[in-house]
């Protein structure tokens, strides 16, 4: 192969390969604005999956919180009502368990006090969150009672969770 | 034979030093033109009896051919497309010429449109015949040019560069005056008219060439005198003539003597109008065709690696942008599977939603353990009796949990009623003082209700 003909055909090569290059270009710039879209909806999407793993991972965080507490479980009302609030009657009925999740479950309690001291029902209430586990309250409706100042009824619903194994 | 490839067309922009070679009956003279720094740089060589200039790599030899040896004619085709044109240049020259045309070689030079809508061009040709004789002249001189350019041309352009016309339309006469030759070129403003040569040397004869070209009714006429000949007796008597007859302003040339060959030496190093090459085809000289073809195996390897690159680039960034999408679709997947205690299938925004779903699911089963963590309602509790305390308040009822109260009792003042609504408030509930109600003692009673506040 001469020179001349072999400079011929590199530059036809050379001239295919640019059209082909031209060829892929053109191509390159038709799907360049849905090839974008596509990777910023894509981010988009991780981005939305990485908040969702946030939240997870704040759930993650506070069953690794109670995990030490696996063991352990609230004291009784009765005992704790007995402790604050001795002598004065009181109707403690705990409600069906509830399965929580990774093993453990809720506990809820109805306590009915008539008639008692507001200070000793609140030592009651605080002397049950210091329970470890604690009891926490709910809800409470407090009704002072009309002829003896300081002393009412009060609807308690405590809550503690519990692991089962 | 006018096949003609770049690097033949006058200018040899690979060379650094040209030698530019007249041809004369004493000998022959020399100008060495070399590029410095943008401008050219001329060396007149006297004595030249046996030249050697070394045909090393950035040098080349310019000759030229006489107006004997070629001819010079201006052509129009009528067609304003130039392409179209020029495929129709070489039948019109052909029936021009006296001669067949595949026996010349020829170049159409300065292709433009032409006044009457088509394009007209300048087409230099010469019978191969006596390009072969110019050369064997050349070679029995020692010399062996490159390039082989044409004497009026080349007058005419290097005239122009030494003394720009004063104006556009200035008529202007170049005459070579040799030993034993003439050379007579006409032109207006830029444009070349035509060259002819002149047996009888310098005379007045020389005016009916002109009357070809101009109107000669007093207009002013600069004549330009150059060449080996220009102190011959009688000259300086036939510009008194001219000037005083013909309204003709007459000068010389710096370095006349010398001024073709600087106009051959200078046009092969520098690019301009009306550069042509006439040593083509078969004549072409052994070291321009190797350079020609050097050219083209370059042009042709920098077409093929431009194409490589161009390919390179668009496989490149596909690969980058495909790797992208494949990183930003494992991540998504991976996060995706990690949120979710089975194998998860769906893609995209359905995986979102099954990701979704599962997590409030699992909030679900997570909201007793979560309220653990959240702020004590016992807290809240005794703050309030602490407050209650400080108002001398009166709570008759209370009803508190994380979401809601509502509270009724009596109050010193409505301000202390205020205060407690704003001790709710504070801690997240949409408090509102429902009722107040002046009592007969000057108390006041209220109900306060509220429930959480919006996020």
């Amino acid at each position: 192969m001469n020179e001349g003909s072999k400079a011929r055909t590199i530059g036809m090569v050379g001239v295919v390969m640019c059209l082909v290059g031209i060829a892929l270009s053109v191509d390159m710039l038709r799907t360049f604005r849905s090839r974008v879209d596509r990777m910023q909806q894509k981010a988009q999407q991780v981005g939305e999956l990485h908040r969702l793993r946030a939240q997870a991972a704040e759930m993650d965080g506070m069953l690794r919180a109670v995990e030490p507490y696996a063991g352990s479980s609230a004291g009784s009302l009765e005992t704790l009502k007995d402790e604050a609030l001795p002598g004065e009657a009181a109707e403690v009925r705990e409600r069906e368990r509830v399965t929580l999740t990774a093993g453990w479950t809720g506990r809820q309690a109805d306590v009915q006090l008539k008639n008692v001291p507001i200070k000793g029902l609140m030592r009651f209430i605080r002397m049950a969150e210091e329970q470890r586990l604690p009891w926490r309250l709910r809800s409470c409706t407090i009704r002072a009672a009309s002829d003896r100042r300081g002393t009412g009824d009060a609807t308690l619903v405590m809550e503690t969770i519990q692991r089962v194994n | 034979m006018g096949g003609t490839v770049s690097v033949t067309r006058g200018a040899a922009s690979w060379a650094r030093v040209s030698y530019g070679v007249d041809l004369t009956s004493r000998g022959v003279l020399v100008v060495r033109a070399e590029r410095r720094r943008g401008s050219i740089v001329y060396t007149s060589i006297s004595n030249v009896e046996a030249p050697s200039p070394p045909p090393a790599e950035g040098t080349v030899i310019a000759g030229a051919l006489t107006p004997t040896d070629s001819v010079i004619h201006r052509i129009r085709a009528p067609f304003a497309a130039a392409r179209k044109a020029r495929r129709v240049f070489p039948a019109l020259l052909d029936i021009e010429l006296p001669f067949p045309l595949e026996d010349c070689v020829h170049e159409f030079l300065d292709p433009r449109p032409s006044a009457d809508g088509g394009t007209e061009t300048l087409a230099v040709v010469a019978r191969s015949d006596s390009v072969s004789k110019r050369l064997a002249a050349y070679q029995a001189a020692s010399w062996d040019p490159e390039l082989l350019d044409v004497e009026g041309l080349a007058l005419w352009t290097h005239s122009l560069e030494e003394a720009p016309p004063a104006t556009n339309v200035e008529s202007r006469v170049v005459v070579y005056v040799g030993h034993d030759r003439c050379v007579l070129v006409v032109g207006r403003g830029r444009d070349i008219l035509g060259a002819h040569a002149l047996r009888a040397g310098p005379s007045m004869d020389m005016t009916r060439y002109l009357r070809a070209y101009f109107e000669l009714n007093g207009e002013s006429i600069r004549w330009w005198w150059c060449g080996p000949g220009v102190d011959r007796e009688g000259l300086r008597d036939l510009s008194a003539e001219l000037t005083s007859t013909w309204n003709a302003r007459c000068e010389t040339h710096n370095d006349a003597g010398y001024f073709l060959p600087r106009a051959l030496a200078g046009r092969a190093l520098s690019g301009g109008p009306l550069r042509c090459n006439l040593r083509v085809g078969d004549l072409t000289h052994a070291t321009v065709a190797n350079r020609s073809r050097q050219y083209a195996v370059s042009g042709a390897v920098a077409c093929l690696v431009a194409g490589l690159l161009l390919c390179a680039v668009n496989i490149g960034w596909r690969l980058v942008v495909s790797g992208r999408e494949a990183t930003l679709a494992r991540r998504f997947q991976d996060t995706a599977q990690s949120l979710v205690s089975y194998p998860l299938r769906a893609r995209g925004s359905a995986a979102i939603e099954q990701v979704r779903r599962a997590l409030g699911k699992r909030r679900v089963g997570m909201q007793t353990i979560a309220r653990l963590f959240e702020p004590s309602l016992a807290t809240t509790l005794t703050e309030f009796a602490a407050q209650a305390g400080e108002g001398k308040l009166h709570c008759e009822v209370i009803a508190l949990d994380n979401r809601s109260v509502a509270l009724t009792g009596s109050a010193g003042s409505r301000e202390a009623c205020v205060q407690m609504v704003d001790f709710f408030r504070a801690r997240g509930y949409d408090a509102d003082l429902r009722q107040d109600k002046r009592l007969g003692d000057g108390r006041v009673r209220f109900v306060i209700a509220g429930s959480e506040q919006a996020p």
